[in-house]
């Protein structure tokens, strides 16, 4: 039941993708169908929950299935060459387009991610944050079959509950996947990330060769993959890598619309931005960063339906969490200075732990160090012809609007050290793979994969 | 050949291009080994010995490949078999073989006076537990479904009068039974009815 539970998410999200456009290339239908499935799937479950249909496998099951029968449907009457360009997809591979220098990055991704999906499937999930919260909400969401009804949110049972910074108003979509499988039988949640890391590899992959071509595109996704303290997390029942999985393919495909000006890429990037806040709620700085770019260029291209329905897919997730919060009682004392305030102490903190994080190399490897130099040595192209401008400001709002937020949070719960030291290091992982994507992508970089690629391509 | 199926000015630049091509054919295979395989070959030590450096001589991609990745392996192929509740007593320790003892020791209905974070981890005094089981949720992840009820939520909690054991760890909670334990002990779950 289990493994049909995730084969009927992994192919509506297949499904979806088509639904968005058929042009997508099969590495990219089969990297993005888990996450969006699995966003899918938290979605559904909400709902189901809200009108008071209990979490049980049968309406899980049915409703999941409904909804594949209905992204089918869609695909058969609008998307007739669905087939054709899926065989076309299969066909077009040619052993004469690749080379030894690809082959061993992917051979080493291959084999480095067989070690973390092991890794992750043999351990139980046993860090401290995720027991207690997501995996444990998960679990008795799972057994309870309900999540507005957790008896672990009754306040006459936990009294804490509506405290600053509660579980209570932790977004839902890591707890509901897990949620789901629980409820389909799994022994643990594990399957959730290690999946998720698997196909955001491929999805990765995909979406950095459409750009990069594949030797490029094997070298970044390998290294994004090596990243330490990303590929730690990977494997635990936490939100965040699942978060940053979201996240970072939502930015990269806002950069793959301004640089192709394909619609495809515009409201997949909105599809992405809509599971991003239902992973992580800090995940609005993205919705912000990307929606005020997308909103500029609207206001020069007049595109203005585009913009509305990219905005449609990234809000209508949250705007569906909030109400459903607040009809049910999901609150908490908040944790936010909602007013400006200058504290020069509390900045020069957040400042100096961020510098920190930034010059880190056992958390992050060269992501920063790599991202520097390429950023140096694609600066003419930059000035020059605005390469990879819309990525860089995507990159620099984001980060700019996390370091607002954390320097406008109540740290009532917590030490501010302690916030910065350990959790501050994770919202970095967002980032990793978007640093990855613009040091492979950027005009001078790509250029010369390329030029590499021409050179070491198999002749006849 | 290809080249005598083509047409017209393609056709002639073609039939022009075609002595070199195979000129370089000649050169490149003369030894029957292609040109292209000899700039991949020579590509691939590149990048095998640039792989190589990055994750030995890079400490954080040491510590990914050889500690994160290589030492768990070893441990998976070491102990391929081993249960859940093996895993969960390897991860987490005394702080599991505490819970799992209370779950084993008591029903599913179970309504439990569960020790408090000063029970714990006693000041002064080093603890056996490394985790957080002190938090409530955290041990909810193995007790579930049975309920608990931290000393400090007794006047609040509407399972406080439906308390059915009561949770010893480092000899204490026994002050909160209605009857003297002949021979008490540092950990147990003693029910509230004698």
């Amino acid at each position: 039941m289990l493994y049909f539970g995730l084969f009927l998410s992994i192919a509506s999200g297949f499904a979806f993708m088509h639904c968005l456009s058929v042009k997508f290339t099969l590495i990219e239908k089969v990297g993005l169908s888990f996450p969006l499935g699995m966003a899918f799937t938290s979605f559904l479950m909400l709902l189901l929950d809200q009108i008071g249909i209990p979490l049980t496998p049968t309406p899980l099951l049915a409703s999941q299935t409904l909804l594949l029968a209905g992204l089918c449907l869609f695909v058969c009457f609008y998307r007739k060459d669905a087939w054709s360009s899926l065989r076309e997809s299969v066909s077009r591979f040619s052993l004469k387009d690749v080379n030894l220098v690809w082959l061993l990055f992917i051979l080493a991704t291959v084999y480095v991610e067989y070690m973390n999906f092991s890794k992750c499937m043999y351990y139980p999930p046993t860090d401290r944050d995720s027991l207690s919260g997501f995996e444990t909400i998960g679990y008795i969401a799972g057994m309870e079959h309900t999540f507005k009804g957790l008896s672990i949110f009754d306040k006459s049972y936990m009294p804490g509950i509506h405290g600053p910074a509660s579980y209570i108003t932790y977004a839902p979509l890591v707890q509901l996947c897990y949620a789901y499988v629980y409820s389909l039988g799994a022994e643990t949640s594990k399957i959730i990330p290690a999946l998720m890391y698997l196909f955001f590899l491929v999805a990765f992959y995909g979406a950095a060769s459409r750009t990069a071509g594949r030797t490029g595109a094997s070298v970044a996704t390998f290294f994004m993959l090596l990243t330490p303290e990303m590929l730690g997390f990977s494997s635990l029942s936490m939100t965040n890598v699942i978060h940053a999985v979201f996240a970072s393919l939502s930015v990269i495909y806002m950069s793959l619309w301004f640089q192709t000006r394909e619609k495809k890429d515009l409201l997949l990037c909105g599809a992405l931005l809509g599971g991003n806040i239902l992973s992580r709620t800090e995940g609005i700085v993205f919705i912000a960063a990307v929606l005020l770019l997308l909103f500029v260029d609207t206001l020069r291209s007049k595109r203005y339906w585009d913009f509305a329905r990219a905005s449609l897919w990234a809000l209508v997730p949250l705007i569906v969490w909030k109400i459903y919060s607040k009809l049910n009682g999901l609150y908490a004392e908040s944790i936010a200075i909602t007013y400006p305030f200058w504290d020069a102490e509390k900045a020069n903190i957040v400042a100096s732990y961020m510098w920190t994080l930034y010059k880190h190399t056992q958390y992050y490897g060269w992501t920063f160090i790599v991202f520097l130099i390429t950023f140096l040595v694609n600066l003419w192209f930059l000035i020059r012809k605005k390469d990879s401008l819309y990525l860089l400001l995507a990159i620099g709002l984001s980060s700019l609007f996390y370091i607002i937020i954390l320097y406008q949070i109540d740290y009532k719960w917590d030490t501010i050290q302690n916030v910065l030291s350990y959790s501050a290091k994770r919202f970095l992982f967002c980032f990793v793979p978007m640093l990855w994507y613009f040091s492979l992508t950027n005009h001078a970089v790509s250029a010369v994969f390329r030029r590499m690629e021409g050179f070491l391509r198999i002749r006849d | 050949m290809k080249t005598t199926k083509n047409t017209g000015n393609k056709n002639k630049a073609q039939v022009k291009q075609t002595p070199t091509k195979q000129a370089k054919k000649a050169v490149s295979s003369g030894s029957g080994f292609p040109l292209w395989l000899v700039k991949n070959i020579c590509a691939v030590l590149a990048a095998w010995f640039f792989l190589s450096e990055s994750i030995n001589g890079q400490h954080g991609y040491k510590w990914a490949y050889h500690i994160l990745m290589k030492s768990n392996m070893a441990i998976i192929r070491e102990y391929p078999h081993l249960t859940l509740e093996q895993k969960n007593a390897m991860k987490l320790g005394s702080d599991y073989a505490y819970l799992q003892f209370m779950k084993n020791a008591t029903p599913e209905d179970a309504v439990i006076l569960y020790p408090s974070r000063e029970d714990f981890f006693p000041k002064g005094v080093e603890s056996p537990f490394k985790q957080d089981v002190s938090n409530k949720l955290w041990a909810l992840r193995v007790l579930y479904p049975r309920k608990l009820v931290t000393p400090s939520e007794m006047e609040t909690s509407r399972y406080a009068k439906d308390i059915t054991h009561v949770a010893i760890v480092n000899g204490k909670g026994y002050e909160r039974l209605g009857y003297n334990v002949k021979a008490p002990v540092a950990y147990a779950v003693v029910p509230v009815k004698r």
